[in-house]
């Protein structure tokens, strides 16, 4: 009965002064639901068990060798291994590899591109699941000859075969060949993209995907004790087991390995593992708990403005109290006066706040970058809810507490008292909201800082000299059915007559095949043997390799140095461009046109590569560091089903991403063309992550300011009307409108300057978090930081000039009227 | 040293005009020590603004010395009460968060005056009231008499020509009172013109002259020193 009088009557008193309660309970919305949407994020990533049962005990496994970790922390695991660990580990219930693609998956007209997951049968067991439909995969179907069945993920069944309950048994076509399906996934599982070499955060957005196949090992293959490192792995610990237990029984197995490897091949191997949810969050957890800090400091910006006004209007209540203490109000109740109205605020603006969050984490969703994006779609979950409840209530009593307990602390007489001098509140008071406005604007100024360290870093990642253009270039990804192109003769003649057709086409520059567009990650590592080296292999130079058809270097504007271009007149030739890097490294102080080098392992018989021509450095792996050495080698020596191609033209690239496909498909209509992007957008896509932060922080600095901005702005105004009559005596007294703007400026500014200064040393005190983040930026930039100090400093000012204005233009006369 | 002539003062209250001072003549001569009484509502204290300059919306002609105030604008009527007239106040007035000789200060640090100079002011006039005792005190500390005596002596720091004093006794006790009363005539006798708004027929006659208002008007002038003039309603 109580509570409904109290809800009455708190919200009677909120509607006489809407300002005030729309102000507090939009800030709190804000606060509560940019936390719980960020909160929901970052749960979602890093807190919340990954879907599979006892999914603490789910690990990757990686590969070290010692002799290229320099280049490669970790390697993906070979098959070789794989199958020595499978057999001989005491400390895993079940291991699996798996490789990550595409395919194209129907035959008629134009087939759909899928994401394709080939693994080892032990799979299941490592995830604990079972197909809804049908069966799971048997070891015999592992072998070669025997893996053309297939597993259909929840979403295929439904979108490309209408949930077809007799699915099972009929055959499908991938990538031209025919599969049978053996099975169908449950709806609730999601498996998260698996990428190999460190690609995760990376460019690359993998198709989600939509078919598990057997991979099926070869005899060669299995034979390879130190090639085909090309194997995500995992495994399920046994109970009891530790990572640390486990590592341990691995190493000693890689040790065997180790020293059984022929001479040629010596490496020293151990392995890294890793839980597996750590390994799909990597390098994000640090972003993610500066978005979490941010987004906490956010709130507690929010939560101080809150408390801020609401102080204020306790101190305004002060007359109301005091009747109410003199009538008998005891302590208690007069805590409850205060709080009911605080309780009111919270839960309206914990409600918006949930609200708020439900429209945010939608819209979050679309701009995820893919490294974030393993989970499937985010939904607003009850731990999120909950932390918003949770949430409402810390406010609540943040904002709650102070004034309740300040306003009945409050002696009546004392009251009177002061009504006959120049103060209606105490010092106290007074120094307690200086702080809480120090307090956020601190905070503001170090979000506003990091912010801008990050836009700084982003510019600068941005304007980097890539060593290759974008403009006026097109690319696009092919995905070739492997049934029909077998081999890399199939695959280059395919290229080949694309490649001409493309250079008929009106508006054409260059166009050119690469198997790795700029920007969109690493695929072929090799090692070069230079003519009379005889290191073993593992002790030769690394490097990265791209096939490329003639045209592409001239296609992205990349300098030759030295030498010239492979041309079409090369064909069959074992040619090859190579990087300056690559030519200070394999031959200094030596012209490198000329120089003959061999693959580390070449296939039988394969003659050597004579280098035609130098280019020039660039970064076409990642903008945030030179591209390490570069090999590249003509598209008809080697060449994968999946490529891109490079088309530069004379107008807009957009008005030529149809003519693109059509060319292609006029070569053969069955080719999937998953994406057709101009280089430029490739580029701005690379830095997705960076740009995801950023945005998210730009968005909490600005409302950081804001709030800042308005809780001075209610401070100041309120310390203004509080010293109306002390300011009317001091312009009676003779001071003129000038000492009034100091004399409010300076009341202001004194707890901005100061709050400001401890913001700066709130952000250097995280730069070793967020140097991580950076590129080419110091975490202690002066500029940054000399911006940001003005930025609050302006808003500071801004915040202070009206009420400031109001003050100087009271009425001596009014102010100083006979009580 | 004043002279207003049909001075008239009015406030819009909705679609009405209320008058609280109708063509009011008068002339105030140096070392005078004016009382303005009159019932609540009379125009006591709106009388006291316009002397006092802190009022821009009035009508008729006021000459401060050879000073044409009517002619001012706000800033230059704002310097000559500066330079000219100190205010005592019925509630005080004191800053709170300010010591005795800090709000003796206070009008001195509006003037360009160097800092020296002020303090010198400030511990004559500390003497002279004989609070040097008390210089450090705050308000809070000191009796409700004692406060006036802080802003009596706030307003005569910077030796104005004119003391004006609104209800000065209104809040203080029979004895406090009369301290004060017989502080405003030493200081009258010393050369200041003082004038003074009161209920108090007891404090009225510690001046030199009585005027009354009625409704806005000037219905009384008496030198207590000579004869009485009633002056009719207009």
């Amino acid at each position: 009965m109580n509570m409904l009088r109290d809800l009455h009557y708190a919200v009677r008193q909120l509607r006489r002064v809407p300002g005030f309660a729309l102000t507090v309970i939009l800030t709190l919305a804000l606060g509560i639901g940019a936390t719980t949407a960020i909160f929901t994020l970052v749960y979602d990533v890093m807190l919340r068990p990954l879907p599979f049962a006892q999914s603490d005990r789910i690990v990757n496994m990686e590969e070290i060798a010692a002799e290229w970790s320099n280049i490669y922390p970790t390697l993906p695991v070979s098959a070789n291994h794989f199958a020595l660990w499978q057999q001989h580990n005491r400390s895993f219930g079940s291991m699996a590899v798996m490789q990550q693609g595409s395919a194209p998956l129907g035959s008629e007209g134009r087939p759909t591109q899928v994401g394709v997951l080939a693994a080892t049968p032990g799979i299941f067991s490592v995830l604990q699941v079972q197909p809804q439909l049908g069966r799971a995969f048997t070891v015999s179907e592992a072998q070669p000859g025997n893996e053309h069945v297939a597993i259909l993920m929840h979403d295929v069944w439904r979108e490309q075969f209408g949930s077809d309950p007799g699915i099972v048994g009929k055959t499908i076509r991938l990538s031209g060949f025919p599969y049978t399906v053996i099975g169908v996934m449950p709806q609730t599982f999601h498996m998260p993209a698996v990428q190999t070499i460190a690609t995760i955060g990376d460019t690359n957005r993998p198709l989600p995907i939509g078919v598990l196949e057997p991979l099926a090992f070869s005899k060669e293959r299995l034979a390879e004790e130190m090639g085909d490192l090309n194997y995500f792995g995992l495994g399920r610990l046994k109970p009891g087991v530790s990572v640390k237990a486990a590592s341990a029984d691995l190493d000693a197995l890689q040790h065997t390995i180790s020293a059984n490897l022929p001479a040629d091949e010596k490496a020293t191997l151990s392995v890294a593992i890793t839980p597996f949810q750590q390994q799909l969050v990597g390098k994000n957890r640090e972003s993610l708990l500066i978005l979490l800090a941010a987004v906490a400091g956010l709130l507690l910006v929010g939560c101080v403005n809150v408390t801020n006004l609401l102080l204020t209007r306790a101190v305004g209540q002060k007359q109301q109290m005091a009747v109410a203490a003199a009538l008998g109000a005891r302590r208690r109740e007069l805590v409850r006066m205060a709080l009911r109205e605080t309780a009111v605020l919270a839960a309206a603006g914990g409600g918006l706040g949930i609200l708020l969050a439900s429209a945010i984490v939608p819209a979050m969703q679309r701009y995820l970058p893919s490294a974030l994006d393993f989970r499937g779609s985010l939904h607003l979950n009850w731990a999120g809810a909950g932390c918003a409840l949770l949430l409402a209530v810390v406010a609540t009593l943040l904002a709650g507490a102070a004034p309740a307990l300040m306003v009945s602390a409050i002696a009546p007489n004392e009251v009177l008292h002061t009504e006959s001098r120049l103060a209606s509140e105490s010092r106290g008071t007074r120094s307690a909201r200086r702080v809480l406005v120090g307090i956020e604007v601190a905070v503001s100024v170090a979000l506003v800082l990091i912010t801008g360290l990050l836009v700084t870093s982003l510019m600068k990642l941005m304007s980097v000299d890539r060593g290759f253009a974008a403009e006026r270039t097109m690319t696009a990804t092919v995905d070739l059915p492997m049934e029909s192109y077998r081999d890399d003769q199939h695959r280059a003649d395919f290229y080949r007559e694309v490649l001409d057709r493309m250079d008929r086409l009106p508006g054409v520059e260059h166009a050119a095949v690469t198997s790795v567009l700029p920007l969109t990650g690493d695929s072929w590592g090799d090692m070069a043997r230079v003519a009379g080296d005889a290191r073993p292999v593992t002790q030769l130079p690394l490097e990265s390799f791209r096939s490329v058809s003639p045209e592409y270097f001239s296609a992205i504007h990349l300098p030759l140095l030295s030498g010239q271009f492979f041309s079409r007149s090369d064909w069959g030739k074992n040619v090859a461009l190579v990087s300056e890097k690559t030519a200070k490294t394999l031959w200094p102080r030596r012209d490198p046109v000329g120089q003959q080098f061999s693959r580390g392992d070449p296939e039988k018989g394969e003659k050597p590569f004579t280098v035609v021509g130098v280019v020039a450095n660039a970064r076409t792996i990642s903008l945030a560091q030179p591209d390490p050495m570069m090999i590249y080698v003509p598209y008809w020596y080697r060449t994968e089903p999946v490529a891109g191609l490079v088309v530069r033209t004379r107008q807009l690239p957009s008005e030529m991403g149809d003519t693109i496909r059509q060319t292609i498909w006029s070569v053969d209509r069955n080719v999937p063309v998953p994406t057709v992007r101009a280089l430029g957008s490739v580029v701005a896509d690379s830095v997705a992550n960076q740009r995801f932060e950023m945005d998210l922080l730009l968005l909490f600095a600005v409302s950081a300011l804001f709030l800042a901005g308005l809780g001075i702005y209610g401070v100041i105004t309120y310390s203004v009307v509080q010293r109306y009559r002390e300011i009317g005596l001091r312009i009676a007294l003779g001071a003129q409108r000038t000492t009034i703007y100091r004399l409010v400026l300076r009341d202001g500014m004194v707890p901005v300057t100061g709050g400001a200064a401890a913001g700066v040393a709130l952000a250097f005190g995280l730069a070793r978090i967020v140097s991580s983040l950076l590129f080419q930026v110091s975490p202690y930039d002066p500029v940054v930081a000399t911006g940001a100090v003005c930025t609050l400093l302006v808003v500071g000012t801004a915040a202070c000039l009206l009420p400031a204005r109001r003050a100087a233009s009271i009425e001596p006369m009014h102010a100083l009227r006979t009580e | 040293m004043i002279e207003l002539k049909n001075i008239e003062r009015s406030y819009k209250t909705g679609y009405t005009e209320t008058w609280v001072l109708r063509r009011i003549g008068l002339t105030i001569k140096e070392g005078e020590f004016v009382t303005v009484m009159g019932p609540s509502g009379a125009g006591k204290s709106s009388l006291l603004n316009v002397l006092a300059l802190l009022d821009d919306g009035w009508l008729g002609e006021y000459w401060l010395g050879e000073k044409p105030a009517h002619k001012l604008n706000r800033k230059q009527r704002a310097d000559l009460a500066r330079q000219r007239i100190g205010m005592v106040f019925q509630s005080y007035h004191l800053l709170d968060d300010l010591t005795v000789a800090e709000n003796i200060d206070l009008p001195l640090s509006y003037k360009s005056l160097p800092a020296k100079d002020r303090q010198g002011m400030v511990a004559d006039i500390l003497d002279r009231f004989k609070i040097v005792a008390k210089k450090d005190l705050f308000p809070s500390q000191l009796s409700g008499g004692q406060q006036q005596l802080v802003g009596i002596a706030r307003a005569v720091v910077h030796a104005p020509a004119l003391l004006l004093a609104d209800e000065p006794t209104g809040n203080l006790h029979s004895t406090q009172a009369r301290e004060i009363m017989e502080l405003f005539c030493e200081l009258n006798r010393q050369g200041t013109t003082i004038v003074q708004v009161t209920h108090s027929l007891e404090n009225a006659r510690y001046g030199s002259r009585i005027v009354e208002l009625h409704d806005g008007w000037l219905t009384r002038d008496e030198n207590l020193h000579a004869h009485s003039t009633e002056v009719g309603a207009k």
